[in-house]
């Protein structure tokens, strides 16, 4: 059975994917926690991913998918993984990425620092020996970095997969799961001056099968209303729409107003018409919409006149229109603001549920007493 | 939802969670109230007066997805958690005031009161053994997900918890609510008061008081029109009740009550039962949301306490006045007295049915099977044992033949008691097949199959059947059954080895291309090559009872019934398979069980000098790669078989190698006989003298046909006279080029044929 595992990081994100065969995934990593603050409630990070590799005898991941290089979805990883490039990155204690996913932006950014630097040093590496990395871009995007590498487009098409298609490598009849791209998108990536990297993170479709359920999750990494609605347009235009389905949104950049619309809002974010047609149209009156966030501010409080996400009124229009106040679920709030503990969506037949936490095996709960025969 | 009615009734006064006392809900509520666990959330507390009756309320969340729903069940339940001193294991009730009353295991309550839900289905007793707070309350979370999506199965609502133990149960036969125009009473099984109730129908004009009729009841049954499915009735406590509530459902049930029991005074003879009691029998066929009816919703109630008469008079059916009722006249609207209909109360009753095929396949698991028509020979210990339980599947039409009579020593493992003693087995046997299947399952045929003079009674019935079992643990009934000519009938021997330790069952093929003698022959040459079965037919150590002609070996029942209950299920399992088979199970000392199972070989058959010779394929796929292999030279050995001389047939089995003495030339082959002796004894003795010497066999050399030589005949002749005290004849089997060519020598008629590979 897959399941998704989301970690309480204040604003960043990670999530630990399990696939049907035991296989884990990772969408970004970002270890925030301070060591030294007693006070800090953000997770250790690495120790729980250590603990559940451990615990499933998992070596390494199937995929690391970094969605873009800010700190808040990189930090801590090179620390994690065993990276390729450099032997310091290597040895007992870390863990293998068969398949590495960065968007194009990761190649070719300059001035990068730290771990940022370090996962686009790996991604270059994978890319020009053209294995264990998928780029999501048309390859043309680095054109000019190739051939400065001494690389030509055609020997390294195999890495590369642009928006509209299915990521290579999964299977939804034999994995029980496949990812459609939405972004980065060729709309933004032809012949741009700029680079925008939050608009160039990678967001897709995740969709789960399970007893012949479809589950899909919409991964938003950290894109503006902007983003979101050239993608709704794109995919619309392409007669793609079930591919924005959801049943559980992750929400793009920890619940900020912007990836609603142009206005925060007194008491609630009015989105943009394609945002909107998205999360009311696309998504499960019963699903789930995920803030990989700080607690929501209340009103008044000075976290809520902060410009940094989470925004009340964001989330007000995800608990008040789109899914049951109970279903709007943000990292540092589950369960409680106190302790917060990872939230765990499993893929079922039924759909995606929602796990409660500290529960006994299942065993032990669906054979109830088992009655002699006699 | 938390000052519901019924439960301010049952505890009255609100308390902390920390208060309870009953150690279950306490540690419940620790549970629930644990930051670290999410799976429910504590509401609060009640208790009654006395301390007796405790309640937790809570909030459990239950884990739903995105799939449709089949019921209404929500994020998160309130539920109470109820405690009584007395009750081994607390109840659950679901609190929100729309929760859906037409699921599946749900226990019914008498009205006003809420339905529990059924959780487990172990007794409440062994659960109180094993419950703990956290898997009680995961096992609440996934009853709301199952009940949610709809997964679980059954219409079943059992009482609540609270009727257990005083509910009585009504044995009724499967098609009662069909037979119309049938009169019943019933009366209790036992003389205890909790006894279940068994139904009787009355013959027309039978006096059902003839036997006094104290302590009977009048019965009475009705069908009501279809109701959607699903829909659930409160239990009534009256008969008041018990009209209300299905008028709540749209069932108006008084005119058809009123109309049956209007039935009792009108017929003289059912007129005397109106003192005595009645049951209330009710049959509510369901309807699917497709329109079609599928089952029926069924129930019972007893008003023990009043008279037939009583009632019949509160529902205005009829007047009773000194003692006789009569009809009313005059009257268009009959008056319904409803005090009085309050007064007469009901106890709820379990309609079980009464054990019919269907129920036999339903309770063992197997698919009803009443079309395969079986002959059992011998219903001994193992025979009757497999035919009973082949029977309690539902499985089979039986013809049972025998000719013995239960004795006393029968009775340490025969499937039938002490009050068949001295009578037919196959009578008996047959008898209690047709108690437990009442649709003629059975009948009987007294006969031994070896008298001539009454096989002709048997013939019919094995010709009749789909497949005839020989559990005789005679060779010689097995014999005789192997060549009766039955085109429609395959034959199954199924026995036991002297110790009682081994099971056999030699089936033979559905186009009857290897039959039973051919399995025998097979199983004995393969006794023979398997070292765990040296000692299969060994008779060393074994006890016997009974006198020389009557031999009974001491084997417990125990032993008995493992091994009549693996042939069971084999049959049943493999009876519709094509294929011929040799299987044999063990039951070891340790008492594990191991199987074997052996190649069951085809035979080429020829009759030769007034003898029918069977030959074993294999056998001739021996000797023609013994002379390949011997190229320019020739090879030999001796030829194992068997000679029934009754049926006047020769089994030629197996092939020897030859000894290490023997001598193989281009023109000839002496064969030698160091170890010989030994060898024979061995085949002798482990296939308990059913296998021995027949003959000789020897190779022609490449390009050489198998005519025989002077020598050939000259050894011919030798091994007539080696086997002439034997009263059989001798066989000499030649391979060359032209085929394998089996020579027969009996007293001085010569007689071949050549098979042609």
């Amino acid at each position: 059975m897959s399941s998704l595992k989301f970690f309480p990081l204040g604003n960043a994100d990670t999530c630990l994917i399990t696939l049907r065969d035991d296989r884990r995934m990772l969408v970004d990593f970002a270890d925030m926690r301070d060591p030294e603050d007693d006070e800090d409630r953000r997770c250790d990070l690495p120790a729980l991913i250590r603990e559940e590799m451990a615990e499933s005898k998992q070596r390494g991941f199937a995929v690391a998918a970094f969605t873009h290089l800010d700190n808040d979805h990189c930090k801590g990883s090179p620390d994690l993984l065993w990276l390729d490039h450099a032997s310091c990155y290597q040895g007992d204690g870390r863990f293998k990425v068969e398949t590495l996913w960065v968007p194009a932006s990761a190649i070719t950014e300059e001035g990068l620092d730290d771990d940022a630097r370090i996962i686009r040093q790996e991604a270059r590496h994978r890319l020009r020996e053209g294995s264990g990395i998928i780029v999501f871009s048309r390859p043309e995007r680095l054109q000019d970095w190739m051939r400065d590498q001494g690389l030509a487009i055609s020997d390294r098409e195999h890495c590369f997969i642009d928006a509209g298609n299915l990521a290579p490598g999964f299977d939804l009849t034999q994995d029980g799961v496949e990812f459609f791209v939405h972004s980065p998108h060729a709309y933004r990536t032809d012949d741009r001056a700029l680079e925008d990297r939050n608009g160039d993170s990678l967001v897709f479709q995740a969709r789960f099968t399970e007893g012949g359920q479809l589950c899909d999750v919409l991964f938003s990494a950290d894109v503006t209303h902007e983003v979101l609605a050239e993608i709704v347009d794109l995919t619309r235009k392409n007669k793609n729409d079930d591919r924005l389905h959801w049943n559980a949104y992750k929400l793009p950049h920890h619940c900020s107003y912007t990836a609603l619309g142009p206005e925060k809002g007194e008491s609630l974010t009015e989105p943009v018409e394609q945002v909107d047609w998205l999360c009311r149209t696309m998504g499960e009156k019963q699903g789930f919409v995920i803030s990989s966030s700080l607690p929501i501010p209340m009103t008044g409080t000075p976290e809520d006149e902060d410009k940094q996400p989470p925004h009340r009124q964001a989330a007000n229009y995800y608990r008040n229109k789109i899914v049951a106040s109970r279903n709007f679920l943000v990292t540092m709030e589950h369960p409680n603001k106190a302790a917060p503990r990872a939230i765990v969506l499993e893929v079922t037949a039924d759909g995606l549920i929602h796990k409660a936490l500290g529960v006994a095996g299942p065993a032990s709960i669906v054979s109830g007493v088992a009655p002699r025969a006699g | 939802m938390v000052n519901d009615r019924w439960l301010v009734d049952r505890a009255s006064s609100e308390i902390g969670p920390e208060d309870i006392r009953n150690p279950l809900l306490r540690a419940l509520a620790r549970q629930a109230s644990r930051a670290d666990y999410t799976g429910a959330d504590v509401l609060g507390a009640r208790c009654s007066e006395d301390r007796e009756t405790e309640a937790l309320l809570l909030e459990v969340r239950v884990e739903l997805g995105q799939a449709e729903r089949r019921n209404d069940i929500q994020l998160v339940e309130p539920v109470a958690i109820v405690s009584a001193t007395g009750s081994v294991a607390p109840q659950v009730y679901p609190l929100r005031a729309d929760f859906p009353q037409n699921v599946p295991h749900l226990n019914a309550n008498l009205p006003g009161l809420p339905k529990s839900l059924c959780l487990y289905l172990a007794t409440p007793e062994d659960l109180a053994r094993t419950i703990a707070p956290p898997r009680l309350l995961e096992r609440v979370r996934w009853w709301m997900r199952e009940t949610a999506y709809g997964r679980l199965h059954g219409q079943d609502q059992q009482l609540d918890p609270i009727f257990v133990g005083a509910a009585q149960a009504v044995v009724v036969s499967p098609d009662f609510f069909n037979v119309e125009g049938v009169f019943y009473v019933g009366s209790l099984y036992s003389s205890r008061p909790d006894s279940p109730i068994e139904l009787q129908q009355l013959l027309p004009e039978e006096d059902p008081r003839k036997e006094g009729g104290t302590g009977r009841f009048v019965v009475v049954k009705l069908t009501t029109e279809a109701l959607p499915h699903g829909q659930m009735l409160n239990l009534p406590r009256n008969v008041c009740e018990l009209l209300s509530s299905y008028a709540e459902l749209g069932v108006e049930l008084s005119n058809s009550l009123r109309a049956e029991l209007r039935m009792w005074p009108s017929k003289e003879h059912l007129k005397a039962m109106l003192d005595q009691p009645a049951i209330i029998c009710i049959s509510t066929p369901l309807l699917r949301e497709n329109g079609s009816v599928e089952g029926a919703t069924e129930r019972a109630y007893i008003a023990a306490e009043a008279t037939t008469g009583a009632l019949g008079e509160a529902l205005g059916a009829f007047a009773v006045a000194n003692g006789y009722a009569g009809q009313l006249l005059g009257q268009d609207a009959p008056a319904i007295d409803q005090e009085a209909l309050e007064r007469i109360a009901l106890l709820p009753l379990d309609i079980r049915y009464s054990f019919d095929r269907s129920l036999a396949s339903q309770s063992s698991g197997w698919e009803e099977r009443d079309r395969d028509k079986i002959t059992l020979i011998g219903a001994g210990a193992l025979g009757s044992q497999i035919a009973l339980a082949c029977a309690r599947g539902g499985f089979g039409k039986w013809s049972v033949i025998d000719h013995d009579h239960l004795l006393p020593h029968n009775l340490a493992r025969h499937a039938l008691l002490r009050p068949h003693m001295g009578w037919p087995k196959a009578e008996t046997l047959a008898a209690e097949i047709m108690r437990l299947l009442p649709d003629e399952a059975a009948e009987p045929i007294v006969a031994n199959v070896l008298r001539e003079e009454e096989q002709e009674k048997v013939r019919d019935a094995i010709h009749a059947s789909d497949l005839v079992i020989d559990a005789t643990a005679s060779v010689a009934a097995a014999r005789w059954l192997s060549r009766l000519d039955r085109p429609n009938t395959r034959a199954l021997s199924v026995f036991l080895n002297p110790r009682g330790s081994d099971l056999v069952v030699l089936r033979e093929a559905q186009n009857h291309a290897v039959l039973l003698d051919h399995l025998e022959m097979s199983y004995y040459w393969n006794l023979l090559h398997t070292d765990e079965l040296k000692d299969h037919l060994s008779t060393k150590d074994v006890v016997f009872n009974g006198s020389c002609r009557t031999p009974s070996v001491q084997i417990p029942q125990s032993k008995i019934g493992v091994l009549a209950n693996i042939a069971a299920q084999h049959i049943f399992e493999n009876s519709h398979h094509d294929d011929a088979e040799i299987s044999l199970w063990r039951l070891n000392p340790d008492l594990q069980i191991a199987t074997h199972s052996f190649p069951a070989e085809a035979y080429v058959e020829r009759e030769l000098g007034g003898w029918s010779i069977s030959v074993r394929n294999g056998l001739l796929d021996d000797i023609g790669a013994a002379r390949r292999a011997a190229g320019e030279f020739e090879t030999g050995g001796i030829v194992i078989g068997a000679w029934d001389r009754q049926n006047k047939k020769i089994y030629l089995v197996g092939a020897s190698d030859p000894p290490p003495d023997s001598r193989q030339e281009k023109t000839g082959f002496v064969r030698g006989s160091v170890g010989l002796y030994r060898e024979i004894e061995d085949t002798e003795a482990r296939s308990a003298l059913n296998l021995t010497y027949v003959g000789e066999w020897h190779t022609h050399p490449t390009g050489v046909t198998s005519r025989p030589s002077t020598d050939d005949n000259i050894l011919l002749r030798w091994i007539a006279d080696s086997l002439e005290y034997n009263d059989a004849p001798a066989i000499m089997v030649i391979a060359g080029e032209d085929g394998v060519r089996v020579r027969m020598l009996a007293d001085v008629n010569l007689s071949e044929f050549v098979h042609c590979c």
